[in-house]
């Protein structure tokens, strides 16, 4: 792109004016060399030190960052640049960006007793510390997941685990938690808590997640 | 002619080239903001996700127009976010991504599009100026090639991950109004 871009430059700097040609060509380098932005990567840590990789591609080349604090370079115009940065530097360098993190969603989950749509004395008695954690966070949303066990048809648990999430979100409603911010999921039978065979009847499966976050 | 007398049109014309050339570079990765159809102007449009912590200056430039971005606002695919100098800005989208803007950046949902029931989705953010922190979610679990981050010309491919991207300002002097505020 910068040679594209020297190039046009150039030409319309001889048509117009032939008797600044030099200046203008001193003042074009100068120009176009902050024509492309420069475009810089870095990898951070995993919070659960997990292995994780970025692939950063320009035109011509392509880097993969895949130990925390690698650093990528460049304009797309030259080959990229590989280095590595120090956490200290990039703590400082980019603080509003770990200012600005929220915090980690907090995960709750609650059951349901046998045969119906009424939570257990445990599930019924968590729903204030639900709230609690939603009233502390800024812009505080829930995603109320519900999910299923394995017995029945995999369509039919779809619907009746988006039902168990629309009770739960109804239920947090009702205490004073704004529609507008859940989400209610149904995630059927795809997320099993415990493994099992199919159509195997297991309780710790049939359960609502709420997510707040 | 005089140099010094001719330097100013130089100057204004490799501006003007450097902006044309930044276009065609927009148009090749089809950066358009997408319009929202109009049935999804009339308030049917799923969010891509709500706004954290919000510090500072920081605008949301929408289908809609212009508004101010606050804590647990909803942001949407199309959307440009801006902070200002002093603003900084955490999103959270539906799938669980987490964005962070940094002071002096914009930022453009390009895509997003997330069905909870599967996991399944795609997005594409576009940094254009500034940095960004992002976070992986949902998504990125179910198909790693899900998440895309453009800067410039450069394209990221994210494999389950935590990182910062930043886009040096193309022009030192800035276009005021358009790039700051």
């Amino acid at each position: 792109m910068m040679s594209t871009c020297r190039a046009i430059g150039r030409q319309i700097v001889i048509r117009l004016t032939r008797g600044c040609l030099v200046s203008g060509c001193l003042s074009l380098g100068l120009l176009l060399s902050a024509c492309a932005p420069t475009t810089r990567v870095v990898l951070l840590p995993q919070a659960d030190k997990t292995a994780s990789a970025v692939t950063v591609r320009s035109a011509t080349t392509q880097i993969v960052l895949d130990v925390p604090y690698q650093r990528a370079s460049g304009t797309g115009a030259d080959a990229l640049k590989g280095d590595t940065v120090t956490p200290q530097e990039i703590q400082k360098k980019y603080l509003g960006l770990f200012t600005a993190m929220p915090p980690r969603p907090a995960k709750f989950i609650v059951n349901f007793l046998p045969g119906g749509t009424a939570l257990t004395p445990e599930s019924e008695a968590a729903l204030p510390k639900i709230l609690a954690e939603v009233a502390a966070r800024s812009g505080a949303d829930m995603v109320v997941t519900g999910h299923t066990d394995t017995k029945g048809a995999a369509a039919a648990n779809d619907e009746l685990s988006l039902k168990r999430a629309g009770v739960v979100a109804q239920l947090l409603i009702a205490k004073g938690a704004s529609a507008a911010r859940i989400e209610s999921v149904g995630r059927g039978e795809r997320e099993l808590l415990v493994n099992t065979a199919d159509d195997v009847d297991e309780p710790k499966n049939r359960r609502v997640e709420i997510v707040v976050r | 002619m005089k140099i010094t007398s001719c330097l100013p049109y130089v100057m204004s014309l490799l501006v003007l080239v450097c902006s044309l050339l930044q276009g065609t570079t927009a148009a090749w990765a089809q950066s358009p903001v997408a319009p929202a159809a109009p049935a999804e102007a009339a308030g049917q449009t799923m969010r891509a996700g709500i706004a954290k912590v919000v510090g500072g200056e920081v605008r949301v430039l929408g289908a809609q127009g212009m508004r101010p971005l606050e804590p647990g606002d909803a942001v949407f695919s199309g959307d440009r976010l801006i902070s200002g100098k002093y603003g900084l800005a955490s999103v959270v989208l539906r799938d669980g991504t987490t964005l962070v803007l940094g002071n002096n950046s914009q930022l453009q949902i390009q895509k997003f599009t997330f069905n909870a029931t599967t996991a399944d989705g795609s997005m594409l953010v576009e940094l254009l100026q500034g940095s960004v922190r992002l976070l992986t979610g949902l998504m990125s679990k179910i198909n790693p090639d899900a998440v895309q981050v453009k800067s410039g010309t450069l394209l990221l491919g994210v494999r389950g991950t935590d990182f910062i991207v930043e886009a040096e300002a193309p022009f030192a002097f800035g276009l005021p109004g358009l790039l700051t505020f």
